[in-house]
Parts: structure tokens; C-alpha cells; sequence
């Protein structure tokens, strides 16, 4: 008797723990992409990379690599300042995607943005081919899904940021234009990401203002801004036009 | 008037009513709730992350959660048909007749089939390879302080290589350099160095690393999808990946050459070049490195040409040309001077193709050869040609199960004539002679085929190689290998592979022809890749080796190689390393047997020692390499005893070849270089100057004999070396 008290004991005790911890993860996963923007503080960013490691661990899955990396695409853009912790989130980010056995259009894409962050941290003998790398990787993306916004948003933020004697600049417009055209969530999975194209109307209008192009800046901005008012990043842009 | 607009009023109220119909119908349906759970056929595990939807309604979509399961709403009385996706899995369609009462059990087929994406990179890379212990890239190469730029010497910078000179032929984890495949693209390139005076009597290779990809290094159990190596294989690939014009102008000591590349058409790039090396600048900077060298140079240029062919196709054609000579005058003294003069020329083609679940390769490769050698009374004229053709076709047959399978022809030639002494001991251009001629050739016809298994965390392979043509001058034979690998996780694994090898090679044309060796040999590697930014390595080896031919050994050896990246700056390597290799044996009634082993080199090295050191600054990049090893076994001559045959002498050597040791080998090299590059255009600048073997250390390669065999005087390797250039490049 005592033995059956003991095992109801132990499975009181444990199973709530399990309970809880399935639907910790389960949480992690459930409208992530409204819980990853711009406005996201860091300490929330690094729980969820917490979470989200714990959880790749228990159930390995491309949604779960793609949204730690995309963490860790975020938690650069909080530790800018900090060169080392920048660069850690980047290698982190980059080493989650490439560890990942099968990867579709989202992963290239992502990976291709955290190799171009990371070329800043790359020495001058090294730069050129992890550029390289960093551009196939947008182009893969876009071979294999020609209609994903972040797959040409990733290429046209490639070449936008290639200097032009390596043979940048010249497809970033044309990029990124398909990138505001195409629809923001082709994948109808929940856990699939949505975001990226207010990025892409502000990349965009840099690319014709870096060509001089002012009134088509202006306007790339404006209808960006009207289609996302709290983006920062365009605010600040369009102010400054 | 007020009749039409009676009319519109009606209407609209019509429509209203219409468009109001199906919200009420609507209202009026039930809200259902589709469950089921989505689990993988093979393995059974829930699958978290599967979309589910119903047909024409994507903006429903749900997914599943940590148990696989689902629950999607719908409204209305009988769902269509549900649909189920995942990547790597195929899409499940299930048309449904009434809306089920029971929950639904989804098991998803891996899917089998690639990602584009990885069509692509698949097709260019050996089914073998996980098995891969090192590869080498483009960087790694340029970088490595004693590569000195070259694919080849990069190689023998690895803890695997046991090389004992200092030239670009490689020896494998204790095999004669002879039994090392060496493949550009898939053909093989035999003889794959030319002579270059930077190391002493030393040799570079022949391919350019500004055409390079990637080194991919078998140090044991070469795959079977290659051809006739016994021991270890090196697998380079040209780089096929366009880029904008440039005009790169080298000009240094030790070489000066031009490299241009410009794209052809949309798809296709074309690169050539064009060095040389003119000896007077090299000897009037470091005299006494040169004392036995009094001429030499050489002029050796190539084309490269790579194009993409439809979606997944890549053809890649590479012509190299070269001509070198030198002379040499023996440290012993005395008025003759060994001349050597080389001609060469080769080319490969190979196609590449990929499918979904296939590929297909196709390669072949045409190589000639003139050389001439001459001192004093003796001179002879070499001539080869080899020749090979091969097709590969792979099958991925699921995601985790491939094979490969394919048909190689391989022909080799040599020719050699000549003039030789009448007493081997007397080289004066006046000595009698008598003319010779030899001949030798060998044709293999080969099937083979090598099928893979991945299942989890392993990776099996297992393939055979044939002849698949027996005839009386080439009796069957055959190659077999087992590979097992176990991934730990994903920065670690472990690789167990075994195998018999047969391979056939010429050590020397005069005595023998082409040899048939046969190598069993097996290998354990450990490899840890460290994820973090430091970059650290951690590999080790133990490996044991059984080699039987008109010579036999046996080998044992282990190995252990770590590197890391110190505050982003400095990046260190150290490699241990140490081959037991038994006395040679053979025939003792065979006396070509004995003068074979007399001229063939023993790999027993006892420790070894590698350093690898790289410092990034703003003012440029410092590199240091050092090794240290066990001198080289070798057999020295006690003496000498008259020849009754021609009234010579013959040199008397010990019962038992390659017993003694040369004195340890130490040596270090530094490099120091300066990249810059112009902001406004791009062009880059490169200033380098290289010091081998700063401490200018007598390292003995050898002893030579006077003629009467009275005295040995010490040969020694590459002494101190100084060379410097600058690199321009336009683009």
C-alpha cells in the first residue's frame, strides 16, 4: 500500500512539472512572431531564446531553429554597442541556421542577413568570400520561393550593402520592390513569420535615395509609413528627406 | 426620373438582401472542431509544427503542437478535404466524405527528395562524404604561413601528413607518396608537382589556388568513387562561381606572373594565367642557399573555364602547360652537373548534372609528359601519357539512402631511352655506354559502387571496387570498404573506417613496371568542431595499416590536432603525431627486390611535431609555422667492394634496409603580409616577404658517397630562404 502512496506521490509531483513545462514551450511558439518586433525589450528576447533552446532540444523543428535565430537576429540589433555580444548573437544566430538539416527559403533568407551583419566582425582576408557566401545564400532563398518577401528582401539588403565595385547596387531596387509586393505570410502555418515588409519600403527608399532618386525615396517612404505609422525606422527617415 | 430612381432603389435593396442571405445561412451553420495528431510513418514521432488546413481555405490554417496534435475549426456541414504539410515530409491530402467523428491520425512520408537548394550543392560533393576527415578552402590555403599559397603544401601543414622532404608530394598517414590519389575534378593527376627551387631540390604543385574551391583530404580508406589510391586521397575542386573582371599582376622573387578572369555570357567564367620564375633573382638574394643550383626556372600557365548548364548542370574544362629545368651539381664535388629539363601539358573536362533524386558525372582528363635528364655519360628521354574517362550516376533512392555507382577507364604509359655508363660508378662524359629502352603501361577498367545509410545520429557506407575487365596481363583484382560514422551531436562525431585497397603504381620503370600493392587498413577519427566565435578544433586519429607489394610493411599510427582563435586575433594550431612502420620486407633471393628497398623510403616516424600560428593586426597579417620530427630512417653505405662484372665498386650496405636515422628535422618559417585596398575602386594591394627556416637549421636530407665510396658528405634540406613581392589586383 505504501508503495502505490509513493508512486501517486512521485506522479503528483512530477506530471504538473511536465504539464507545465509542455506548455511553456507550447506558450514559446504561439503567436511568436507578435512577441519578436522592434518594440520587444531584451530581457523578453532572451527568455524566449531560452525557451526556445530548451524546447529545439526536447523536439528539434525548423519553425523553433528559425525563430531562435531570429532571436538572436533581434537581440544584435539590442547589443549593436557591445561588439562581442553582438558578434555572439550573430555566430549564434548563423550557427543555429546553418545546423539546420533541412532548411526552406525563410532559413536561407535569415541566414543570408546574420552572414551580412557578421561581415563587419570578419578580417579583410576573409571578407570578400563570406560576402559570397552571405549573397548565395539570399540567392538560394530566392530559387526556392520567387514570391517571399524576405527572400528578396534578404537579396536586395545583400546588394544594397555591396559596394559597387564588387558588383552591388545593381539589383537592390528591383529586389526589394518585389519584396513590398509579396504577400507578407505565404506560409498559412501559425508559426510562420510575417514580418519584414516595412523593413523592405525602408530599404527601399535608401536605395533611391543612395541613387538619387529623392522623389521616389519620398515616395516609397511615405506609402510605407502609411501602411506601417509605427515604424520607427521610416519616422526617422522621412523626417529626414 | 422618379421611375428610375424607384428602380436603383430596388435593386440595391435586392442586393442587400443577396449579400445578406449567406451571413444568415452562415449564422445559422454549426462551428465544428477537426482534431487529429501528425506523426512521422517512419519513426513514429509526433510531429510539432505541421500545418493543417482544409483545401481552399488557407487563411484557417493551424499546427500542430508539442504532441503533434490539432484542432481546426471549421463551418458547415462537411469539410473537403483536409491538408497536411511539413518540410521534409510529402503534403498529405485526405478527402473527406462527413466530418469525422474520431479524431484523425495523419502519418506524414518523408518527403526523400532535396531542396533545390541542396540539389545543387549535393551533386558537386563525394557520396563518402562524412567521412571526410579535413577539408581545405580557399582561405585556409592562402593563409596557412607555410602553404606559401599552394593547395598541395597546405596539405602537408595537417597532422596527417607524414611527409619526410620538403616538396609538395604527399605522404598519407605513412604510405609512399605514390600511393596518394590526387584528384583535380574528378580525374586523377599523377605526378601532380613541379619542380620549384624555393625548397632547395623541393617541389610545388601544379595547381593554382586562384582556381581552387575546396581541398577535401581522405587521409585514409580513400573513397571508392575515386580511383586507384590505395592509401589516402586529396580531391581539389575548381571554384565554378562567377565574378566581375579582374586583372590580378604578381611580381616577386620567387614568381612573378599575371591572372586575369572576366565572365562569359550570363552563366559562365573564364580564368587564366600565366607565371614565372627566373632563378638568377632568387640566387643573388640568398647565394648560399643555392650552392648546388645553378640554374633553374620555369614558365607554366593555365585556362580554367566553368559555366553553368541548364538549372543544376556544371561544366568545368582546365588546360595547364608547363615548362622547367635546372641544373644541379652533387655536394661530393667533381666536374659533372645533373641537368633536368620537363615539359607537360594536361587537361580535364568534367560535367556535373543534378536532379531532384539523382545526378550524373561525367569526367576525363588527357596528360602528357617529356623529360630529359643528363649527367655526364648518362642521359635519358622520358615520355608519358595517361589517359582517363569515368561516369558516375547517384541515386538517392529516400532522404537517407543514396548510392553511387560508375565505370572508369585509366591508361597510363611511360617510355624511357637512354644512354647508361657501362660502370654505373663512372659518369665521366667519356665513360663507355650502352643504349636502353624500357617501356612499361598498365589499362584498368573499373566498376564500383558505394551505397549510404543514415539513420539518426549514424552514417554507414559500404561499396565495392572492380575490375571489371580481367584480361591474362591484368588479372582481377578488387577494392572493398566499410565506413561507420556516428554523430555525438552536431559539432562532434566519430568515423571507424575500414577497407582493402589495391592499387598499381611505378616506382621506379627501370626495374619493375607498374606494381600492384595492396593496402588493409583501418582508421578511427574523432572530430569536435567547437559552435562558439573562437572557432576551436579538436581532432584525433588512431589508425593501423597493413601494405603488401614486392615490398611489405606494416604501420601503426595516432595523431591528435587542436586550433583556436585567441581575442579575434591570433589563431594557433599544434599537431602531435607518430607512425610505427615495421622493417621493410622482401624476397632476399630478389636482388631487384633489395635495390628497390634500398631506394624506397620507410615512414617510420617516431614523433611529430607541427605549429601553425596566424596574428591579425591593422598592420597587417604575421604567420609562423614550425615543425619538429624524428629524423627520417634511411641506410647508409659501410663501405664498398670491387665489382667483378665491369671492375667497379659496389657500394656495401647493411642486411637490414632503412635501420638507421637521420638526425632530427627542425624548421620554422614566418610570413608576414599587407593587405590594402582602395575605398574609391576597389583594387587591392597585397605586400608579402616570407623567411623559411629562419634559424637556418642543417637539417640532413641524405648522405651522398664520394666515387670510391671512402667518404659520406651530409645532403641538406632547403637552408635559410628570404623572397618578398607584391600582388596587384584591378577589378
Amino acid at each position: 500500500m505504501k508503495k502505490y502512496l509513493l508512486l501517486f506521490l512521485l506522479l503528483a509531483v512530477l506530471i504538473p512539472g511536465q504539464l507545465a513545462a509542455q506548455t511553456r514551450g507550447q506558450n514559446v511558439l504561439t503567436g511568436i512572431q507578435r512577441k519578436i518586433t522592434w518594440h520587444t525589450p531584451v530581457d523578453s528576447l532572451q527568455l524566449m531564446a531560452k525557451a526556445l533552446a530548451e524546447l529545439q532540444t526536447t523536439k528539434p523543428n525548423a519553425y523553433l531553429t528559425y525563430w531562435g535565430a531570429y532571436t538572436q537576429y533581434h537581440l544584435y540589433f539590442r547589443a549593436v554597442q557591445n561588439k562581442t555580444e553582438a558578434e555572439e548573437h550573430l555566430v549564434k544566430g548563423i550557427a543555429l541556421l546553418e545546423d539546420a538539416p533541412t532548411k526552406t527559403a525563410e532559413h536561407y533568407a535569415l541566414l543570408s542577413l546574420l552572414q551580412g551583419l557578421n561581415l563587419q566582425y570578419a578580417s579583410f582576408l576573409t571578407v570578400v568570400f563570406k560576402a559570397n557566401t552571405a549573397k548565395d545564400n539570399a540567392e538560394k532563398a530566392v530559387a526556392l520561393a520567387p514570391d517571399n518577401l524576405r527572400a528578396h528582401y534578404a537579396r536586395g539588403v545583400n546588394d544594397f550593402h555591396t559596394p559597387k565595385q564588387y558588383g552591388g547596387g545593381k539589383v537592390a531596387v528591383a529586389h526589394l520592390k518585389k519584396a513590398i509586393a509579396a504577400p507578407e505570410k505565404p506560409d498559412p502555418n501559425p508559426y510562420a513569420p510575417n514580418w519584414g515588409k516595412a523593413d523592405a519600403y525602408c530599404y527601399l527608399a535608401q536605395a533611391y535615395q543612395a541613387a538619387g532618386q529623392l522623389d521616389l525615396a519620398r515616395k516609397y517612404a511615405t506609402e510605407g509609413l502609411s501602411k506601417y505609422p509605427n515604424h520607427g525606422r521610416l519616422k526617422g527617415l522621412l523626417a529626414k528627406m | 426620373m422618379a421611375f428610375f430612381s424607384l428602380l436603383r432603389a430596388r435593386r440595391l435593396l435586392r442586393s442587400l438582401a443577396l449579400l445578406c442571405l449567406p451571413v444568415a445561412v452562415a449564422t445559422a451553420q454549426t462551428s465544428t472542431t477537426l482534431r487529429g495528431t501528425v506523426a512521422d510513418q517512419v519513426t513514429g514521432e509526433q510531429l510539432l509544427g505541421a500545418t493543417v488546413r482544409l483545401a481552399g481555405q488557407p487563411s484557417g490554417a493551424t499546427a500542430t503542437d508539442l504532441d503533434g496534435a490539432f484542432a481546426l475549426p471549421f463551418v458547415g456541414g462537411t469539410p473537403d478535404t483536409l491538408v497536411v504539410s511539413y518540410v521534409g515530409y510529402r503534403p498529405f491530402r485526405l478527402v473527406l466524405q462527413a466530418a469525422p467523428t474520431t479524431p484523425v491520425a495523419v502519418r506524414l512520408v518523408p518527403t526523400g527528395s532535396l531542396t533545390l537548394a541542396q540539389v545543387e550543392v549535393t551533386a558537386k560533393r563525394p557520396i563518402a562524404e562524412e567521412f571526410i576527415v579535413r577539408e581545405l578552402d580557399f582561405l585556409s590555403i592562402v593563409t596557412n604561413p607555410a602553404a606559401a599559397a599552394d593547395p598541395l603544401l597546405a596539405v602537408r601543414t595537417l597532422p596527417a601528413a607524414t611527409t619526410l622532404d620538403e616538396s609538395a608530394s604527399i605522404s598519407l598517414r605513412g604510405s609512399d607518396p605514390s600511393q596518394t590519389g590526387i584528384y583535380l575534378n574528378n580525374v586523377p593527376i599523377y605526378d601532380a608537382v613541379k619542380f620549384a627551387q624555393l625548397t632547395g631540390i623541393g617541389t610545388f604543385g601544379i595547381f593554382s589556388v586562384d582556381l581552387i574551391k575546396s581541398v577535401l583530404v581522405f587521409p585514409s580508406n580513400p573513397p571508392l568513387e575515386f580511383g586507384n589510391a590505395g592509401a589516402g586521397l586529396i580531391s581539389l575542386s575548381t571554384d565554378e562561381r562567377p565574378r566581375d573582371k579582374f586583372v590580378q599582376a604578381s611580381l616577386g622573387l620567387a614568381n612573378s606572373g599575371v591572372l586575369a578572369g572576366r565572365p562569359v555570357g550570363q552563366r559562365g567564367m573564364l580564368k587564366a594565367y600565366v607565371n614565372a620564375q627566373a632563378g638568377q633573382l632568387l640566387r643573388a638574394v640568398n647565394p648560399s642557399s643555392f650552392r648546388q643550383l645553378p640554374q633553374f626556372g620555369l614558365v607554366d600557365g593555365g585556362v580554367h573555364y566553368a559555366t553553368k548548364i541548364g538549372e543544376y548542370g556544371t561544366l568545368k574544362a582546365f588546360g595547364y602547360g608547363l615548362s622547367e629545368r635546372y641544373a644541379y651539381r652533387p655536394v661530393t664535388g667533381g666536374p659533372e652537373t645533373y641537368h633536368y629539363r620537363n615539359l607537360r601539358g594536361f587537361y580535364t573536362l568534367s560535367y556535373e548534372q543534378a536532379w531532384a533524386h539523382s545526378d550524373l558525372a561525367v569526367s576525363h582528363g588527357l596528360s602528357n609528359r617529356r623529360a630529359h635528364d643528363a649527367l655526364g655519360n648518362y642521359r635519358t628521354t622520358r615520355r608519358s601519357s595517361d589517359y582517363y574517362a569515368a561516369i558516375h550516376y547517384r541515386r538517392y533512392w529516400t532522404a537517407t539512402l543514396s548510392t553511387r555507382a560508375g565505370l572508369s577507364y585509366d591508361e597510363r604509359r611511360l617510355h624511357l631511352a637512354g644512354q647508361f655508363p657501362v660502370r654505373r660508378d663512372e659518369l665521366s662524359a667519356t665513360a663507355p655506354t650502352y643504349a636502353a629502352a624500357f617501356g612499361q603501361g598498365r589499362t584498368l577498367w573499373e566498376a564500383y559502387q558505394y551505397t549510404k545509410l543514415t539513420r539518426g545520429a549514424w552514417v554507414l557506407g559500404a561499396g565495392l571496387r572492380l575490375n571489371a575487365l580481367p584480361r591474362p596481363a591484368q588479372v582481377g583484382y578488387g577494392s572493398a570498404q566499410l565506413n561507420v560514422r556516428r554523430n555525438l551531436n552536431a559539432h562532434r562525431f566519430l568515423n571507424l573506417s575500414g577497407g582493402q585497397y589495391t592499387s598499381f603504381t611505378s616506382p621506379d620503370p627501370v626495374y619493375y613496371g607498374f606494381l600492384r600493392t595492396r593496402i588493409r587498413q583501418v582508421a578511427l577519427d574523432y572530430s569536435a568542431v567547437s559552435s562558439s566565435a573562437d572557432g576551436a578544433t579538436l581532432t584525433a586519429a588512431v589508425y593501423a595499416k597493413q601494405e603488401r607489394s614486392v615490398l611489405s610493411t606494416n604501420l601503426v599510427g595516432a595523431e591528435i590536432f587542436g586550433q583556436r582563435t585567441f581575442l579575434n586575433r591570433l589563431r594557433a594550431d599544434l599537431a602531435a603525431a607518430t607512425v610505427h612502420a615495421t622493417p621493410t620486407r622482401y624476397d632476399a633471393t630478389n636482388p631487384d627486390a633489395r635495390a628497390l628497398a634500398l631506394t624506397q623510403r620507410r615512414y617510420d616516424v617516431r614523433f611529430q611535431l607541427k605549429s601553425t600560428l596566424k596574428f591579425v593586426s591593422k598592420w597587417g597579417e604575421l604567420g609562423a609555422f614550425a615543425q619538429y620530427r624524428a629524423g627520417a630512417p634511411f641506410t647508409p653505405v659501410l663501405g664498398a667492394a670491387p665489382d667483378p662484372t665491369n671492375g667497379g665498386v659496389l657500394p656495401q650496405y647493411p642486411a637490414e634496409v632503412n635501420a638507421s636515422y637521420l638526425p632530427n628535422y627542425f624548421r620554422t618559417d614566418l610570413t608576414a603580409s599587407k593587405f590594402i585596398r582602395r575605398q574609391t575602386n576597389g583594387n587591392t594591394l597585397v605586400l608579402y616577404a616570407v623567411c623559411s627556416n629562419i634559424f637556418n637549421t642543417r637539417n640532413v636530407s641524405g648522405y651522398a658517397y664520394t666515387p670510391g665510396y671512402t667518404q659520406s658528405v651530409p645532403e641538406y634540406f632547403q637552408r635559410r630562404l628570404l623572397y618578398f613581392g607584391v600582388v596587384k589586383t584591378w577589378q
